[in-house]
This record gives C-alpha cells, structure tokens and sequence, in this order.
C-alpha cells in the first residue's frame, strides 16, 4: 500500500528536478557524446573530417607531451591539495574569533580570490623575481641562494603551486570557518577542563568535527588542480623546459592552437575519467563507512 | 514573517521567469538580428571629411584582435578609405583571440569580410578551407606580387595558392641604450665577439648581485636568427627533419655560455617589468612595437642591425601581419578593395606608420623617406633586407615551441650540456615533424 | 558532582595570552599584508602616467598622479557597456541558480521519487567534467538553437543564441554545484515539518515555498552571492560566445588591454579596480550571511 501522497511526491519530484535535467541533457549530456564521437575522428570545426576510430586513443599513448603534461599535472596536484587544505584551514583557525578587525581580515585574506589574474601574476612576478624578487632577498638573509624559481624547470612548477594556493584560499578559508562554526563548544571546555592541550584538543576534536568540510574542500580543491590552466597559461606558458604544462593547456593548445579538436575531445574525456576515478578514491578515503549522503 | 519570505520568494520566482523569458525572445535590439557590426559608429570614427552617408555604402566587416589604443589606429585609417572612395565603408570589430573568433563565425556562419592577420597562421587555416583564394583577383587586377617583401609574401601562400597579402613587418633589431655607451665610451656592436665585449663592459655588479645587465639573454625562441648568423639552417633542405644540431647550433650554445660566464645576464633579471626602460639593461634584442612605449620615457636609445656571427652571417627573424578574406565573406570585392588600397599604394602603408608605428610589406613604402630617414627605423628597414620568416612546414611551431624552446630553457638554466639539448630538441623535432606530415 | 573549574593562576594566563596573542597578530599581518599588496600595486598603478608605469613598475606612490587610465578606460573601449553586461550576466546567473539550485535541491532531499539517487549522483558527477570537453559541442548547440536568432524550426540558417545573454545564461542556470550546495541544506532540515503539512493536504509546491525555503534564506544568499561572483568573473565562455563589442563582458572588456606587443597597464590597472568593486562590495556586506550560512548548512 502506497504511502498518502507518495505518487504526488513523484509527480512533483520529476517536476522540481525538471529544468536542471533538461538543461543537463542538452548542455552538458549531449556536448559529451558529442565530444565522444568527435574523439573518434579528426574534426577540426572547419574543413573535411575523417573517421579515425581509436586512433587517438593510441596516438595519445605515444604522445610524449601527454605524458609530460600528464605528470606535470599529477605533480601540481600533489603539491596544491595539502597546501590548500592546510592553509584554509590554518586561516580558518587564526580568524575563528569574535574581534571586530577579524572581520577587517577576512576581507583582507579574501581580496587574492576577486583579485585579477594579471595583477596576481604581475605581483608574482617580482616576488619570484630571481635577482630582486622578495623570496631570494629573504631567503639571502639566511645565506640561502635561492633557486631562478620561474626559469628553472626544478621549480616553476612549485611556484605556480604558491601562487595558485594563495589566490584562493580565502575561499576555502571561508568554507572551513562556517565548518568551525559547528564544532560543539561544549567538549572542547570538557576538554580543556580535563587538561587537553591546544594539539590535543585540535586533533580529537576538530579535526573529526570537521571531517564532512574537509572532504568537500578536499574535492573542490582535486577537481580543480586536475584543470589548472589560467596560471601556467600567464606566467609561465608551459615552460620552463615544459615543467607547467599541464594537462588542460596541452588540450587548448591542440585543439585551439592547431584546430586538432578530435585529438584534444579524445584527452578531456581521458581528463574526465581521470577525475572521477580520483573523487571516487577521495571519497572512499575520507569515508569508509558510507555515512554520508 | 514568513508571510514576508513567501512574498519575497515568489518575486524572486516571478523576476527569474521573466528574465529568463526577457532573454531567449531576444527583446534587446543585440539579440534579436545577427551581429553585423554595420551600425556606423561615428562617435569611434575620426574622419577628417565628411564621409557619404553609410545607408547609400556597403559595409565591409573587419576584424582584428588589436585592442586599446590600436582600434583607434586602425578606425582612423579605414576612415582614410572610407573617405577616398564612395562604394564601400569599413568598419574594425576588434576581437580578442580573432583566429578563434574566425573558428566560431565559420561555424555560426556569420564570417566578416577581412582579417587583419597573423601571417603564420595562414598554413593552418587556408589548408582547412577558411580562407578565400585570391590568385584569380591577383591575376584580374594585375597586382604584382613582387612588391612585397618576398619572406612576407610566401607565408601566404599554401600549396601555391595565394590567400591574403601581407600588410605589416617587423624584425628584432639590437636596442642599446647610448646615453650608457657613450658615458663608456663605446660603439654599438656589429658582431658576436664586440657584443660580448660591450655588454661585458657594461655590466654593473654590486657585490655578487646584478645590477645592471649589458645585454639582455632573454629569448630563447630568437635562436633561428643566431643559428643563422652562425651559418647554420633550422630545417635540412628537403624540409624533413631538423638540421639545427650541427656545429653552427653548438656554436651558438656556445656563445651563448660565453655571455652567461661573463656574468652579462641572469636568467630572469629584469622580466616583468620594463628593464631596457628602468635601463637596468644596456642592450636587448625587440621590435618596432617597443618604439611607442620607450619615447614616452626619457631614455636616450638608439637601434641597430643585429650583430653578424663569427663568418659574417647575417640573421634576423622577419614577423608581422598580412590582410586575409575569410571563405564565404559577403562583401568580397569591398574587402579586395580595402586590402588593394592599403597593401599596393605606397602612401597607404607610410599613412599607416605615421597613425601607428607599424612598418609596411610593400618593400616601395617601406624605403620612403619617412622610414628610412627616421633613426629609429633606419635599422629596421635594413635588417628587412636579410630578415627571414619560419619555415611553413606543418608542425614546425610545435618543433620550436615544444621541443627546441624547452630544451635551450634548460640549458639557459644550466641544467643540461648544449650538446644534450640539441640532441633532445632534434628527437622529439624529428618526431613532430614526421608525425604532422 | 563536578567541582568548579580549577582556577588558573591569573598571572600566567596573560603572560601566555598576550604571547600567543603577539604571535597571533604577526601571522595574520603578514598574511594581510601579501594578500592586499596586488590591490595596493594595481591602485597605485592606475594613477601612474603612461610613461611612468614602464620605468618605475615598483614604486607604489605615483610621481604624477593622473586619472587619465580611468578616463582612458571609458573612452578607449565601451567600458560602461560591458559593466552592465556584466552585471545582467552575474545577476541572471545568481538569480536562476539560486531559484532552480533551491527547488532541485529540495526535491532531491526531501521528496522521494524513482531515479532520485541516481539523478543526484549523475548531476555530482557533472561536477567533474572538465569544461574544455563541452566548450565547442555547447557553441555548437547554442548555434544551432531551433526558432532563435534567425534560425527555422530545425535550427538552421540563423545564428541562433549565439552573441545574446542567453549564450551565457541558459547553460548554466542551474548548475550542479547549486543543486549539491542546496540539498545539503534541505537534507539537514527535519522531514516531519513536511509530513505535517503533507498529512494537511497541503500541495508540494506550497510546502517547498512556505515551509522549507525560508528556513534557508543564508544558504540562498551564500549561493546567490557565490554564484554572483563565479558569473562577474567568467572569462572564456563569454569570449567564446559574445562577437559585438557592445555584448562583451569586463572580463573580455580587460582582457582586451593586454596585447602580445604592448600592455597598456595604465587603463589595465584601472580597469582592474573598476571591476573588482562590484565583487569586493558583495563580499563586505555579505561575509557575515557566508559564515553562518555554511554554519547552518549539512556541510560541517
């Protein structure tokens, strides 16, 4: 026997979720098979097209840049989503108070997120700059020479790494403070009254409070690592030595630079594969037991 | 309260339908008709006379991706034409990224009708059927193809198939800085061995650290024109593979090493900012573009041919812009005008440089007066004579951007010999090639 | 049962606090004062003479302050314009995402029907697809929209959405990233308030827009505000689909400063600060609705 009202709940259900399906299916669905069929052949918006079947596929195995981009991203991701996390939530922790200028830094840490990317890469610039740049200065103080950062394949890469981890993490901050908000007080005074030290109190505490913001924060911050362009593509446009380049410029580069968008539908859709799988593996990790929705 | 929300949500609700609404019938006078750009601005317009009215003219459409200051350039200039004759008016739609614009209008189907084009694209797009040929109109109006400068004028034809003209020039000539050189006493180097010399005296350490650089190491992608100064060819004759890693590449690594030893440059000293401008740098290698911004600055520059290589070899790399018309441009015979008038009458192209800077492809107009006298284009225009353009090979950028550049950034950076960047740059060279061809 | 919290000598709490509070202080004017530093160059930049900007990059008071580059920006490129496209774009976008993020989460959360995981999982999942896979078969789409822009009943011969704000809008007006964000929300509110109103014969609609929506009027600003921000910033699909001039957006508008042969970083400058007020505005009058929206959400 149905429930009262569970066939209005369908109706209305399929109703609510209309639009977005349908928006879903033809801009999204229909674009993906779309791309599916156009990596199967060697389309390039104008001219003749020929069918080609798995060919890319395979050429994609030979590609030597593939690889490099592949890695390159592989690198950049490694380094950008344990750097991320823990500067949001470091941030997070250092403004969870009730001062009045906290509020004035919360802005001041969120100005790099609306900041343009010429202004940032500008600023970057000169602050990697290896004769006067402020990294080298400092790190001379300390009787360190350090590296030509931007112009040496070792460690442009880590570079584009700093900056991108600092244009965004007052966003993330952001999300990691609304989290804190939900730490239950009550046991971090038990704790603190029991004689659990601030550590202590962090690891047991917090930490597992904050278990669903740091999966979601950790799932924005891979997805969005595995389609870094903007930065390699304006400081540094793939080099030194193809050190940034990354995945999603090795695609724009072939299929709008060289009209290849066959071979370059045939490596998003690798990309997209690649993502998924990674999420499904973050998922697991962040939760065995299945708990969340 | 919740009254209050309600209320609030269906407004929200109302106002989103009816933007939504608002949108897809296209009310804006933007969307409801297909962008042709025929609206004759004449705010951005600057003509000097009275142009006929634009309803009794057929508008020829031109896109560029020129931007900023350059659109008035080029909106006075196409005002010039619009005022020379009463058939057709021109109108520039600057497009950022136009080659991909052109892509989309291909497929939107709403192509304009004549680009103001990055010469070495033409290879790619003619061969995809984007361009219009023109040898019929060449032949019809009896243009010779002599008058331009001939590197220039081979980037746009394909297969022997003609799809555009060239319109623009450039090369990279040797800036130096003269008020630094004749403080020092010093005359602006002619060859390899006086250019190292020079920038060596020039330099200016403080300590350990760099402070002013002699001369300026920066760019790697110039090394076809050192290679060939040195005497050496990029590809071998037949075009099939790379030919760069011979005793005249190494020649240049070489040089190249001397310079860095001598302390002249660090990598990266000065990027990001103007250093030749700051005259943090006494000599760079840059091109006529750089002519604006410097004379806005008070440093006393003057400019010179590159310097020549050990043998006497001559190099220098020729780039610019030519005018193309896209396939199934509506206004064919308004644009071939346009592109006549600007690319084959001399006075044109000198118009153009005295509006904008930029040095003609019609070797007549390049060699007026107004070039040739100037200081500050005299070297350009005599560089022009040896200047050579990239090979048209398919996949040749990709040899140079993804397999020489990279490797000399290594070795620039000291991480690998000269003999295995080449040796690097020339497998993965040879592969490109054979895979593109 | 408990005894009072053990007292803690008052001499050592302020020694301790007014160190940790020391520290604290140096931390976060450090990290200010790296991320205000692109704000305070791009300022001072945009006061800089044209001549000035080349040869003293670093210096942050101008020598000649000039409010040329902000004129200039006005004159050179119909910069108004593209502030207002701008904005139609980034309003549209936070107002379509918010209604249908809402009314999709919701169903997704609260009312059950058949297919209601997998929908939820495709539509997470969509989250993934790297935008440079869709971007030419979209433009395609766009183009080829039936009845729009010229175009017959089979989409032909016009240029379709292709150069309207539609171009922009529609395709992401309810994006899966609003869709997710909302259903927690909705997921962390109680079932029986619905239920209540079920067993009374009230109608779904009724009970989505009485009930349950305005008891997440901060998630809706933090999605509203979010999504303003994501829609003014957007650079290339508005490049991609937007030809006239008088279409383009601030971003593109920008953009169009920086060229391979010259930068003009004056206009750039002040361009740059033009277009990030409306954002930073949003942000300051909106902070306090983030935190306590992502408080109050299923996120934490």
């Amino acid at each position: 026997m149905s429930r009262p009202g569970a066939r209005q709940q369908a109706i209305s259900g399929w109703l609510f979720i209309a639009v977005p399906v349908v928006l879903f299916v033809v801009f999204l669905l229909v674009p993906i098979v779309a791309a599916g069929v156009m990596s199967l052949s060697d389309y390039s918006i104008i001219g003749e097209t020929t069918w080609l079947g798995l060919e890319n596929y395979r050429r994609m195995l030979a590609d030597p840049f593939f690889w490099i981009a592949m890695r390159n991203t592989v690198v950049y991701t490694v380094m950008f989503v344990p750097l991320g996390l823990v500067t949001a939530l470091g941030s997070a922790l250092l403004l969870n108070r009730q001062a009045r200028t906290v509020k004035l830094f919360r802005t001041f840490f969120y100005i790099p997120v609306v900041s343009s990317t010429v202004a940032t890469a500008t600023i970057w610039y000169w602050l990697l700059n290896p004769q006067h740049g402020l990294f080298n200065v400092v790190l001379g103080w300390f009787g360190i020479n350090g590296p030509a950062w931007l112009y040496d394949s070792k460690w442009a890469m880590f570079a584009i790494v700093l900056m991108s981890v600092w244009a965004g993490f007052g966003a993330n901050m952001l999300i990691f403070l609304g989290g804190l908000q939900g730490v239950p007080q009550e046991l971090v005074d038990a704790a603190r009254v029991d004689g659990a030290n601030a550590w202590q109190r962090f690891r047991h505490i917090t930490v597992p409070a904050l278990s669903r913001t740091t999966f979601l924060v950790s799932t924005l911050l891979v997805i969005a690592a595995f389609q870094v362009f903007d930065q390699a593509y304006v400081l540094t446009k793939g080099g030194p030595g193809n050190s940034t380049l990354t995945i999603v410029y090795y695609i724009y580069n072939k299929g709008f630079d060289r009209l290849e968008m066959g071979y370059a539908s045939a490596m998003s859709l690798v990309l997209f594969v690649i993502i998924l799988v990674v999420s499904l593996v973050n998922a697991r990790l962040s939760d065995p037991a299945g708990r969340r929705a | 309260m919740k009254k209050h929300r309600a209320l609030a949500g269906a407004a929200m609700t109302a106002a989103a339908a009816l933007f939504l609404t608002a949108c897809t019938t296209g009310t804006t006078p933007e969307e409801s008709a297909p962008p042709t750009p025929v609206e004759n601005d004449t705010t951005e317009n600057d003509t000097s006379e009275p142009a006929a009215p634009s309803a009794e003219r057929e508008p020829v459409v031109f896109w560029g991706s020129w931007s900023g200051d350059q659109v008035d350039q080029l909106n006075t200039h196409a005002a010039s034409f619009n005022a020379s004759q009463d058939v057709y008016e021109v109108t520039y739609v600057p497009q950022e990224l136009v080659e991909e614009k052109l892509l989309t209008a291909l497929v939107g189907g709403q192509v304009p009708d004549v680009v103001l084009w990055d010469r070495p694209a033409t290879a790619l797009y003619a061969g995809k059927g984007a361009l219009a040929p023109l040898d019929d109109l060449i032949a019809r109006d009896g243009i010779d193809l002599d008058q331009f400068y001939e590197q220039a004028m081979r980037e746009m034809v394909v297969d022997g198939v003609v799809y555009g003209l060239p319109l623009l020039v450039d090369n990279r000539s040797l800036f130096y800085n003269r008020a630094l050189f004749t403080e020092a006493g010093l005359e602006p180097p002619t060859t390899w061995d006086e250019l190292l010399d020079t920038a060596t005296k020039l330099t200016v350490r403080d300590g350990g650290t760099l402070e002013r650089s002699g001369f300026a190491l920066n760019d790697p992608g110039l090394f076809s024109a050192w290679l060939r100064q040195a005497g050496g060819q990029m590809l071998s004759d037949d075009e099939q593979t790379v030919a760069f890693n011979s005793p005249e590449g190494l020649a240049v690594l070489a040089f190249w090493q001397e310079l860095l030893d001598a302390g002249v440059y660090e990598l990266g000293f000065g990027e990001g900012t103007d250093a030749f401008a700051e005259q943090t740098v006494a000599m760079k290698y840059d091109g006529p573009w750089a002519l604006s911004g410097l004379n806005q600055t008070d440093v006393d520059f003057g400019i010179v041919p590159p310097v020549s290589g050990p043998e006497g070899g001559q190099g220098a790399g020729m780039g610019g812009f030519g005018l193309v018309i896209p396939e199934g441009a509506k206004n064919l015979e308004g644009a071939w005008e346009f592109v006549k008038w600007w690319t084959t009458q001399p006075e044109n192209g000198v118009a153009f440089a005295e509006i904008a800077g930029w040095i003609p492809a019609n070797i007549e107009s390049a060699n007026d007066p107004y070039f040739v006298d100037n200081e500050q284009y005299a070297a350009f225009i005599e560089t022009l004579n040896f200047a050579q353009t990239r090979p048209q090979v398919v996949g040749y950028s990709d040899v140079e951007g993804k397999a020489l550049i990279p490797a000399l950034e290594k070795f620039l950076a000291g991480e690998i010999s000269a003999q295995e960047a080449l040796d690097e740059a020339e497998q993965l060279g040879n592969q490109l090639l054979a895979e593109n061809r | 049962m408990t005894t009072a919290a053990p007292r803690v000598p008052q001499r050592r709490r302020t020694v301790r606090s007014r160190v940790t509070g020391a520290l604290w202080l140096v931390a976060t004017a450090v990290l200010s004062v790296s991320t205000i530093a692109p704000l305070v160059w791009t300022l001072a930049t945009s006061f800089k003479p044209a001549g000035e900007v080349l040869s003293s990059a670093l210096r942050l008071v101008p020598s000649e302050p000039t409010i040329q580059n902000y004129l200039d920006v006005f004159s050179t490129v119909p910069f108004g314009r593209y502030f207002v496209n701008s904005l139609v774009i980034a309003v549209g976008g936070a107002l379509t995402n918010v209604f249908f993020g809402a009314l999709a989460g919701y169903a997704l959360a609260k009312l059950r029907f058949p297919g209601r995981t997998a929908v939820f999982g495709v539509f997470l999942g969509s989250m993934m697809i790297p935008t440079i896979v869709t971007l030419i078969p979209t433009f395609i789409v766009l183009r080829s929209f039936p009845l729009a822009g010229g175009n017959d009943i089979l989409g032909q011969g016009g240029i379709g959405l292709i150069n309207s704000y539609a171009a922009v809008l529609v395709p992401y007006a309810a994006g899966p990233f609003a869709i997710f964000f909302m259903r927690q929300f909705f997921a962390s509110l109680p079932d029986e308030l619905g239920e209540a109103a079920r067993i009374d014969g009230a109608g779904e609609f009724r009970i989505f827009t009485r009930i349950y929506l305005p008891l997440t009027a901060p998630g809706l600003a933090v999605l509203g505000i979010l999504t303003f921000q994501a829609g003014w910033n957007t650079f290339l699909w508005p490049l991609i689909v937007l030809n006239d001039p008088n279409m383009m957006t601030v971003q593109v508008g920008l953009a169009g400063f920086v060229n391979n042969y010259e930068t003009a970083y004056g206009p750039l400058m002040a361009g740059t600060v033009i277009a990030s007020i409306p954002v930073l505005v949003v942000f300051l009058f909106a902070q306090r609705y983030i935190i306590q929206g992502v408080a109050s959400s299923g996120l934490k």
